[in-house]
């Protein structure tokens, strides 16, 4: 009973702590290339990984432009799928007849609710101290360049947004940018209790600030601040990865059949994709209003 | 790694054989709303500069000219509210500006009309006709003039020195949050619509904070951004009930992108005492293609962890200054630039200014773009719409 994975080489060390601790038997990179430091089983194509390592399960970390052919193969074979972010055009019709077909399960996103960053903040916002929100702002990187990663990473910080705030703004204003293939987001909101939500959106993927600012004081971690820090003679770095992986949790809770929390709906994805675009093309901010 | 001058080293690189000449300088008002207070010891312990007057309209309140007099006797100089007079005097080179907000742009005017080089303290004027008017008059006179708050300090200065390593590749964001840690926040149990400023930056109980705490991030902003075209505006969310009741900021948000589509945001307010270890965080995070920077501007920092502070500390802040416009909470860490505002490093520019008879880094021009800016987020709050600049001059 195993699990595959499709994944960016970039994700490589998320893989390999995945690896380290699930049933994982095959790894597919959408652009073929091969994982630093992994002895697990390389793939050059979904249909070859599915047939040699007969997963159960398979799980989608990294958005690419036939994502949604693939998500549908791994269905109508009677593959559980869980993928990181939404799937481009995937309508909801051909998804569920080919969830009927072959009772394979679908869940997408909601990684946050096993990140303990996520975790340890909700917690502390729900102290009475803390009294009521006034400002968040998340800052977090994507995992690879291209637009797709960028759209998955705004797609997770609101999800998570909405989350901590418990409520949902009615309407957003994007910015976005790009020089090549790195691409730079904003996601601007008022939440119907007034709390102010600024979401950014960097290329670089160890990026991850928060700042929740309450009427009774201020949560906030960095992570240029966390993680162990090594100092050779050219100066200092932070490694990151000390703790395990939200996405360890994430995968095992479905893996053995504890369905995440549903993720945001696929209209606001899709929205905002079709914003990003439209605000690189104006070069301003875009109104989104929202019906979540 | 970095190759940097250290901050307040706007020095020449050959002797100077001639002895430098001191100027004269006049406090014009000890406005409760200015920062005159913090920029006294500055001028007392430059030797380039003698204070001359204390000076004010005639028309202050009783309480104002009490405080103007004190400072007079303090420092030992005349107090005058001939206030043309005292300008007129040729004792007197450089006008330090920290009179109420409304009445800046009327003394700026006057003040470069008779040759004066001139301190003021963040805004030439209360509306954009106004400071487009300081502008123009500085200009016109060709006198110099600094506003010190926004380029010189430590956000300032370790922002330029990230963008001249260039390690960033090109710059695609930059977004500021500037909290000022004072006033004690209480439960909001009324508020009302938001209030377009028209002008009105302050009420006996409170400021407008978007404007007196977002002006530090804008004008971060306005160093690292080409001209902003666009704005997007938040506010409504409170922490003191003065403001919420008069539908008054006491903090904000706001989306900025220039004429190549660059992004900024940005948050400004009073967030309360005790909310974070240094006094209110100061931050900038520069987003390039290649690199990011996060940049604290009170960091490198020593923490000071006294047990006293953290387990048996009762404090509240003066009664007679509830919103601390005058003072500060006790902080849990200590920045160790020792300049973090930039006020000397201000200072050291604007005398070089006048030296070299050119204008200093941040002037009057830049802080009218700055009000314009802050003007379209105001409206932007307003509408609910994001604005473009310029806007009509009110």
């Amino acid at each position: 009973m195993a699990i595959a994975i499709v994944a960016h080489p970039t994700l490589s060390s998320l893989v390999c702590q995945l690896d380290g601790a699930l049933p994982i038997t095959g790894h597919y990179s959408p652009n073929r290339s091969q994982l630093k430091d992994s002895k697990l089983p390389h793939f050059n194509d979904l249909g070859s990984m599915l047939s040699a390592t007969k997963p159960r399960l398979c799980t989608f970390l990294s958005p690419y432009p036939t994502l949604r052919e693939d998500v549908l193969c791994c269905l109508q074979s009677g593959i559980d799928v869980i993928a990181a972010g939404p799937i481009p055009h995937l309508d909801s019709e051909t998804t569920n007849q080919a969830l009927a077909q072959t009772e394979a399960r679908l869940a997408i996103g909601g990684i946050h609710h096993t990140s303990s960053l996520f975790n340890t903040a909700l917690h502390q916002r729900n102290q009475p101290s803390f009294a009521t929100p006034v400002y968040l702002r998340l800052l977090a990187g994507v995992q690879g360049p291209g637009l797709q990663p960028a759209w998955w990473a705004a797609c997770q910080q609101w999800a998570m947004a909405i989350d901590l705030l418990e409520e949902k703004p009615g309407q957003l204003h994007l910015c976005s940018n790009r020089q090549g293939r790195a691409y730079h987001l904003t996601l601007t909101a008022r939440a119907p209790s007034g709390a102010l939500i600024q979401i950014t959106i960097a290329p670089q993927r160890y990026l991850s600030e928060m700042t929740l600012l309450g009427r009774g004081g201020l949560i906030a971690a960095s992570s240029a601040q966390s993680g162990i820090a090594l100092t050779n003679n050219q100066g200092t770095q932070v490694v990151h990865d000390t703790l395990p992986p939200a996405e360890l949790e994430w995968l095992d809770n479905f893996y053995e059949h504890r369905d995440p929390p549903s993720e945001s709906s696929s209209d606001f994805s899709t929205a905002l994709l079709r914003g990003i675009r439209q605000a690189l093309k104006q070069n301003r901010p875009i109104l989104l209003t929202l019906d979540h | 790694m970095w190759a940097i001058s250290p901050a307040g080293k706007f020095s020449n690189l050959w002797p100077n054989l001639m002895p430098l000449p001191t100027y004269g300088i006049l406090l014009v008002s000890f406005s409760k709303h200015s920062h005159q207070e913090h920029f006294k010891p500055l001028y007392q312990s430059n030797p380039r500069l003698r204070i001359i007057g204390i000076a004010d309209q005639p028309d202050i309140d009783p309480d104002l000219r009490l405080f103007n007099q004190h400072w007079a006797r303090e420092l030992d100089v005349p107090y005058s509210e001939e206030i043309d007079q005292a300008i007129a005097d040729p004792a007197v080179d450089i006008v330090s500006v920290g009179c109420e907000i409304e009445k800046r742009s009327e003394l700026i005017i006057r003040c470069a009309e008779a040759g004066k080089h001139l301190w003021i303290d963040k805004f030439p004027g209360a509306t954009l006709a106004e400071c487009e008017a300081s502008a123009a008059a500085v200009e016109r006179a060709k006198v110099q003039a600094i506003i010190p708050g926004y380029a010189y300090g430590e956000l300032a200065r370790q922002t330029r020195m990230v963008l001249a390593n260039g390690n960033l590749g090109k710059l695609l964001g930059v977004h500021v949050d500037v909290m000022f840690g004072k006033g004690w926040p209480r439960p909001i149990t009324q508020r009302s619509a938001f209030a377009a400023p028209n002008g009105r930056w302050k009420y006996p109980e409170l400021k407008r904070e978007l404007l007196t705490v977002g002006a530090y991030a804008v004008g971060l902003i306005q160093e690292c951004l080409g001209p902003i075209r666009h704005v997007v505006g938040h506010a409504g969310a409170y922490f003191f009930p003065e403001h919420a009741v008069r539908g008054c900021d006491d903090f904000g948000t706001l989306t900025l992108t220039d004429t190549k589509g660059q992004i900024a945001t940005l948050c400004g307010g009073r967030i309360g005492v005790a909310a974070h270890a240094q006094g209110g965080p100061a931050r900038a995070y520069l987003i390039g293609s290649k690199q990011s920077a996060t940049i604290d501007s009170k960091k490198p920092a020593m923490d000071a962890h006294m047990r006293d502070y953290i387990a048996g500390y009762d404090y509240r802040p003066n009664p007679e200054d509830p919103m601390q416009w005058h003072g500060g909470p006790p902080v849990l860490a200590t920045a160790l630039a020792d300049d973090t505002t930039g006020l000397a490093t201000g200072l050291a520019d604007l005398i070089s200014a006048i030296d070299e008879n050119r204008p200093p880094r941040y002037g009057v021009r830049q802080a009218r773009n700055l009000m314009e800016i802050l003007l379209a987020g105001y409206r932007a709050v307003e509408l609910g719409e994001s604005v473009t600049l310029p806007v009509e001059q009110a």
